[in-house]
């Protein structure tokens, strides 16, 4: 038939070969459908929790932090809300053109910008559906912006999300702190809690009361397509039972501080007039409460939080200052004079003098083949006992009594009285600072001589002591001899106004001193205000009496010759310090200056104590005279640097306090306004009017 | 009788089977494709169809054509696919970062696809033109395989040691037998029909079509027959050149797919993504599936390529393991079929044209169901009538149409 094929034969040889196929597909098929078996019934639950877990996404609703008070309940950080920018490759059709116009509206840096475009363009498959963050908190207007060019901007959200905001600025930065992003050290170790891009408190009490503050995130489930794109609410539903869509969270706690952002201003204010850098603390000589704490040159934290350029960045960082540095409670310094209120009650509680003992000065004191000179050259001449020798800080006084005890007696003294060690304080790290003792001075030096005790008897040689604890030193010294941890936090409330934790005065230790020797020194640091010839005498205030002592630490080792202080380089003049207790008669605040480099204690850091001294029992008569907010005619009438206070105080206070949840009757000889700050604490309330403890008796007793 | 008209009462030879089962399967494919196709834009489902019903028709009108003229047909096509395959590099259109397809005018072709039906061609027309010879072989009548495999070594090494024992050696008894099957030299053309356009094709790179090339070139040279000795050597041969390609001859991405595959839970993110989402679209659609167009995997689109290559899978998720199980034995039915029109083809011709369509089928479906249960590398290989795809369902039905060829023109009395 046919001219197609060579004739053939049918190829019956091949049918046994396709039937040996078709077992061997039977085979390879069997095994397809045992996998089938395997994976859809055997594997089936398994695998269809899994496929759940795939289009439920569960998102984060970050919780309120909590805001940071003042004790008169104004807001030092809260929460405000802000837009994140994010961009989502995957929708973006144009990246360069959407990036470009992100710049141009959000004023993104070059660095901003191709940071982006190279997120942009090196995101590969899936990760092209995950929105990366291009700016964090845009302004108000930029967000408007943005709204209206939203046609244009394919691949764009705003996302919100609440911003840490300090009212106040660089006001309290030092102590409020400010926060950051968690790093990949801190995210490791908190997984569950944080996560990658959340803030964390950074330093000061955003730092020390993260727990608190932070709170705990809600949860929302939604469900996604394999783009991240959520669905319709209405398949959303089919998918997801409504009682496992949302987990709430709770927001953190406030914390209420004892700081008082009125007294907190004039400090900063006073300090920051007279000092290129120092620092100040106000103390509750009572409770070791911190009233005010400044650290000189701030910065703003609201920078430091996510909005900072690199350029601002740079400029705090290499700033000689070091703005970021808490000079109150992170550093330390040569206490100078101020510190001989310690070696005096050394040598009182060492049996070597009572206070009447006297002795000489002509202008330095030898011993073996050196002499130490006394600060002035002339001499004080004789009769300088205890009370003469604060009142003019005679050096010579206290080099004899080093040479006569030693310097353990006088280290241990400083040790009782919280020197050499942290304080507690909820702020850190901080500075412990250095007592030398002889065995200090065998390790580190060549060996232990007496010339190390006499500088020591005067704050110099290794004596380091920060800012707070030498107001801590001296609010024991007022109070009557007791020792208090610094604190700065009084209570931690929910977000409903109820009280979490409260933190009452906390007693370190008894400074087992003699009363007698306590009122000794006291009467001799009144003397130094109020009496003429006192080295910070002319610095007096009209209406208060102040106990003080003024201090200038050495930094530079002195020339042959005495040089003046303006012929010396800023860095190689003395540090400046003045520590007072007031009122004088009946301690309520210990205030210590410093001020870095600013030369004599009673000309640079004297005035500065003083000024905080009259803010602080002006704000407290006005407070008691008048609850309202102030007058015009009140504010004129007031001093300059209360003035300026109470004018910015009736600018800022936005909220006037609530009401205290305890308030008692105020007691009598106390003002009401500085004891409503008390009374919250029931504890103390009632130790007081038994008078149980020591820290009472020293407030009736205290000189 | 002509050549270009089918004898009269012959339709009733059609094997209907084959069209029955062919028309379960596309149907349940479009079916499917409605609901895969639905994350992906342009409707899918009606294109497929309209690719089936135009094969369809394509398959009516070359019924009318007796399959033989293939034959005359068979060296030309392969030098003209040759000359595509050769085209590709220099030529070709670059997508999905692989040199596969070529451009003419609005046309855009897959040569590699095309190929795989021509070296069926090639080689039914040449094994139908060259049956092995048959030799008369000796065979001891003991002894191994593996003594006779060194035979002459090993009779010194024995003659030696039963002549020192003084032991009059036995000479062992030898019967003849036939043996049929191609030896290795009489493979050298058919290797060289097979490697040509599949080692282009791997080239390009397209690792998916150019194995299931050479897997379909090897079972019809199997198919063919061949000795003993040839076949232990084809498979050492074969074993020892997976080694050297594994190390020499794959690209990166590509060895990296096979590591994903004997771990895709070490990269869930990145490269097991595929093969995950693929086990999990199938085992939760457990026992009875989710219904259709009710599969999460596939609507929420966490299935890559859902109406291609992973196309099985959401009808396991979708259909649960009664479904998919059934989808599975169809195939077979299909390959059955194949084998069927094989064993019954008239001529050498028609029996490897079809067995290389059945190994097709066969070799399609195993990779691909296999790949997306997470047995197989993921490579890309589509499913035969279930997945989308013009030039894919176009040449499924040239396929269908050839078997249906041949079975309607097998000899008369053949049917038994």
């Amino acid at each position: 038939m046919t001219t197609l094929t060579p004739n053939q034969r049918e190829p019956k040889e091949l049918r046994p070969r396709a039937a040996v196929a078709g077992v061997i597909a039977t085979l390879f098929f069997l095994a397809l459908v045992a996998r089938l078996y395997h994976l859809q019934v055997v594997r089936g639950p398994e695998l269809s929790r899994k496929s759940r877990e795939n289009f439920v996404k569960e998102l984060v609703e970050p919780a309120d932090r909590g805001l940071i008070l003042d004790h008169r309940r104004r807001r030092l950080a809260e929460s405000r809300p802000s837009f994140d920018v994010y961009l989502t490759p995957a929708f973006a059709r144009n990246v360069e053109e959407i990036i470009g116009r992100l710049t141009t509206h959000l004023d993104l840096t070059p660095e901003e910008t191709d940071a982006a475009l190279k997120t942009a363009k090196g995101s590969r498959r899936l990760e092209r559906f995950r929105p990366f963050l291009v700016k964090r908190d845009i302004t108000r207007d930029q967000l408007d912006v943005l709204e209206a060019d939203m046609a244009q901007l394919e691949g764009v959200d705003m996302i919100p999300s609440p911003h840490r905001y300090y009212p106040y600025g660089s006001l309290l930065a030092h102590v409020v702190g400010y926060m950051s992003e968690v790093s990949q050290a801190e995210f490791e170790a908190n997984k569950p809690k944080y996560r990658r891009g959340d803030f964390i408190g950074r330093r000061g009490i955003e730092k020390a009361l993260e727990n608190e503050l932070r709170g705990d995130d809600g949860r929302r489930r939604i469900a996604v397509d394999a783009k991240g794109r959520e669905l319709d609410p209405e398949i959303a539903s089919e998918l997801i039972a409504e009682e496992h869509r949302r987990v709430p969270g709770r927001p953190g706690h406030n914390v209420v501080l004892s700081i008082d952002l009125g007294l907190q201003h004039i400090a900063e204010t006073a300090l920051s007039e007279a000092a290129r850098a120092g620092a100040a603390v106000v103390m509750d000589v009572h409770t070791g409460f911190v009233l005010a704490m400044v650290s000189h040159p701030s910065y703003d934290p609201n920078k430091m939080t996510g909005r900072i350029s690199r350029r601002d960045l740079e400029a705090i960082a290499n700033d000689p200052l070091e703005p970021l540095f808490q000079r109150a409670v992170q550093q330390h310094y040569h206490p100078g004079s101020t510190f001989k209120i310690v070696t005096a009650l050394a040598g009182l509680e060492a049996g070597l003098t009572v206070p009447a003992t006297a002795t000489s000065c002509n202008g330095g004191y030898t011993l073996g083949n050196r002499r130490w000179r006394c600060w002035k050259d002339s001499g004080h001449g004789g009769g300088i006992n205890l009370k003469r020798s604060l009142q003019h800080s005679c050096d010579v006084y206290y080099y004899w009594i080093a040479d006569k005890i030693g310097l353990d007696p006088i280290a241990e003294m400083a040790h009782r009285m919280g020197f050499g060690k942290p304080t507690g304080i909820e702020l850190s790290p901080e500075a412990k600072g250095l007592i030398p003792t002889v065995e200090f001075h065998n390790r580190v030096d060549k060996g232990y001589t007496r010339g190390f005790a006499l500088n020591a008897s005067i704050g110099q040689g290794s004596v380091n002591v920060s800012p707070l604890q030498l107001a801590n030193a001296y609010a024991a010294l007022a109070n009557g001899g007791t020792l208090y941890r610094p604190r700065l936090v009084r209570r931690v409330e929910s977000a409903e106004g109820e009280l979490v934790r409260q933190f009452l005065p906390e007693k370190i230790r008894d400074l087992d001193v003699k009363p007698a020797h306590l009122w000794a020194v006291m009467d001799g640091i009144v003397s130094v205000v109020e009496e003429p010839g006192g080295t910070a005498y002319i610095r007096r205030l009209e209406d208060v009496r102040v106990a003080g002592k003024t201090g200038t630490a050495q930094v530079a080792a002195l020339g042959e010759k005495r040089l003046k202080e303006s012929e010396m380089a800023w860095a190689a003049r003395d540090h400046a310090w003045f520590a007072a207790v007031a009122p004088a008669e009946e301690p309520e605040i210990a205030v210590v200056v410093l001020n870095e480099h600013g030369g004599h204690g009673s000309s640079a850091a004297a005035p500065v104590a003083m000024a905080i001294i009259q803010g602080y029992f002006d704000l407290k008569k006005k407070e008691a005279e008048n609850r309202e907010p102030l007058s015009p005619q009140a504010i004129a009438s007031m001093r300059p640097e209360a003035r300026y206070a109470a004018k910015w105080l009736r600018n800022r206070a936005v909220e006037p306090p609530p009401p205290d949840p305890v308030r008692a009757p105020p007691r009598e000889r106390r003002d009401p306004a500085s004891s409503a700050a008390e009374v919250a604490d029931p504890q103390m309330l009632r130790n007081r009017s038994e008078g149980t403890t020591t820290a009472i008796v020293g407030d009736g007793a205290s000189p | 009788m002509s050549l270009y008209y089918v004898e009269e009462g012959r339709l009733s030879r059609l094997h209907w089977p084959l069209v029955l089962c062919t028309s379960i399967i596309g149907g349940l494919g479009v079916w499917n494709l409605a609901s895969a196709g639905r994350g992906v834009p342009g409707n899918v489902w009606s294109a497929q169809l309209t690719w089936l019903v135009l094969g369809t028709v394509l398959i009516a009108l070359s019924l009318l054509v007796d399959y033989r003229v293939l034959r005359s047909l068979a060296w030309p096509v392969f030098i003209f696919t040759v000359v595509l395959l050769v085209l590709v590099p220099i030529k070709g259109r670059v997508i999905m970062g692989a040199q596969r397809w070529l451009e003419f005018g609005p046309v855009r072709i897959q040569p590699s696809e095309f190929a795989k039906l021509t070296v069926i061609l090639v080689l039914a027309r040449y094994f139908g033109d060259n049956p092995p010879s048959e030799r008369i072989v000796r065979k001891k009548k003991t002894g191994t395989v593996v003594v006779g495999f060194f035979r002459r070594s090993w009779a010194s090494v024995v003659a030696r040691y039963n002549r020192s024992l003084a032991v009059q050696p036995v000479r062992q008894a030898s019967i003849t037998a036939r043996e049929t099957g191609y030896r290795l030299k009489e493979l050298a053309i058919p290797a060289l029909l097979l490697f040509v356009p599949a080692g282009l094709i791997i080239k390009q790179p397209d690792l998916g079509t150019g194995l299931v090339t050479l897997a379909v070139g090897g079972s019809m040279i199997l198919f063919g027959g061949v000795t003993t000795r040839t076949f232990v050597f084809l498979t050492t041969t074969g074993a020892g050149a997976a080694v050297l390609t594994w190390f020499y001859g794959l690209k990166p991405y590509q060895r990296s797919r096979v590591t994903t595959f004997l771990d895709p839970f070490g990269d869930a993110q990145g490269k097991g993504y595929h093969s995950i989402q693929s086990l999990i679209a199938v085992g939760s659609g457990q026992t009875w599936g989710k219904g259709w167009g009710n599969g999460t995997q596939n609507q929420l689109s966490f299935l890559p390529e859902q109406h291609t290559d992973f196309a099985f899978p959401v009808f396991a998720e979708e259909q649960g393991f009664a479904g998919a199980a059934v989808i599975v034995l169809l195939y077979l039915f299909l390959v059955f079929c194949a084998l069927d029109i094989a064993s019954k083809a008239r001529d050498r011709f028609g029996a490897f044209l079809a067995f290389g369509a059945a190994a097709l089928f066969f070799w399609h479906t195993f990779v691909n169901i296999g790949m997306v249960l997470g047995m197989l590398p993921v490579v890309g290989v589509p499913l035969l009538l279930m997945s989308y795809g013009g030039s894919s369902a176009l040449l499924t039905m040239l396929a269908i149409g050839v078997l249906l060829n041949i079975s309607l023109r097998r000899s008369n009395y053949s049917t038994a």
